[in-house]
């Protein structure tokens, strides 16, 4: 599978490497992203089968990205791996067709609940 | 006794925990009494703000605990770390790393019943903190102080300042 990884902290990307590796999904092809703006342009070049990705981000967000996907009809499962943790923000984030909320910090039993169900392995 | 927005003493047990999973790695918490970094001295410090722009709480840290954390987050050499701390100045790797801890710290005062609060900005120098964040901590409603030390790399300290219920704090300009 190809995973899109989208945040604007590299130290991050390299954790949410890290954790993927981890959780036992070190097979995966993993690419990323430094916010929405860059998702978008990585998206015209290529598909990805799973988006990770930051919510708050310099100059489109998380959620942006999102419905910005949603809007042009774009075909791919999104989660967010987030400080957001309100549950607020995780009503909004499910609205919005985001299959699940992961927030920071997490450990690679978080994302193995909430990847296996999606990538079936 | 003062009422506050958010929960110091909450945030502050989370701390331990949250430092541990951020890190991937062992970290010791110990309360202390309250310090204070002289003006010349390197800090750092972060404005967590309500989604209308009143500043909630503000963490002021010494420049060792951002240095040895934001070391330990993407697993820096400590010859790297060290070197920062000699020079006094956290360079650009430990200071994008110590952001995003700082980030993640916005997780410490999520609670039913509150504003959303999440990260607003961060100050490198003392000397750019606005009037409005300096007086927040020259006269917080509550404030907690730690010294944290971080597996493999060194000890430092942090201190999160919280303003009054009915004394919210305006956005920085």
């Amino acid at each position: 599978m190809n995973i899109l990884i989208v945040d604007d902290s590299k130290a991050m990307r390299m954790i949410v490497r890290r954790t993927l590796r981890e959780a036992g999904y070190a097979g995966h092809e993993l690419k990323e992203a430094g916010n929405g703006v860059g998702a978008l342009e990585a998206i015209k070049s290529e598909s990805f089968d799973l988006i990770l990705s930051d919510w708050n981000m310099p100059e489109m967000s998380g959620l942006e990205l999102l419905q910005k996907l949603k809007n042009d009809g774009t075909q791919v499962k999104f989660g967010f791996v987030t400080s957001e943790s309100s549950a607020e923000m995780k009503v909004k984030a499910i609205e919005e067709g985001a299959l699940f909320l992961i927030t920071k910090p997490f450990t690679a039993e978080t994302f193995r609940s909430a990847l296996q169900p999606i990538l079936n392995c | 006794m003062t009422h506050t927005i958010v929960d110091l003493a909450d945030a502050f047990n989370k701390l331990p925990t949250l430092l541990r999973h951020t890190l991937n790695r062992d970290v010791t918490c110990e309360k202390i009494a309250p310090f204070t970094i002289p003006d010349a001295q390197p800090s750092v410090t972060a404005t967590y703000e309500s989604n209308e722009g009143d500043v909630l709480a503000v963490c002021v840290c010494d420049l060792e605990f951002a240095a040895n954390s934001g070391g330990a987050l993407s697993m820096i050499p400590l010859g790297g770390v060290k070197e920062s701390i000699t020079a006094k100045k956290l360079d650009s790797s430990l200071a994008d790393n110590f952001q995003e801890i700082l980030n993640i710290f916005g997780s410490l005062f999520a609670a039913e019943g509150i504003p959303h609060v999440k990260l607003g900005r961060v100050y490198f120098s003392q000397r750019e903190r606005p009037e409005n964040v300096a007086k927040l901590i020259s006269a917080p409603a509550a404030r907690k102080d730690m010294k944290v030390s971080t597996s493999g790399y060194g000890a430092g300290r942090v201190s999160f300042f919280a303003c009054a219920r009915e004394l919210k704090v305006g956005s920085p300009v």
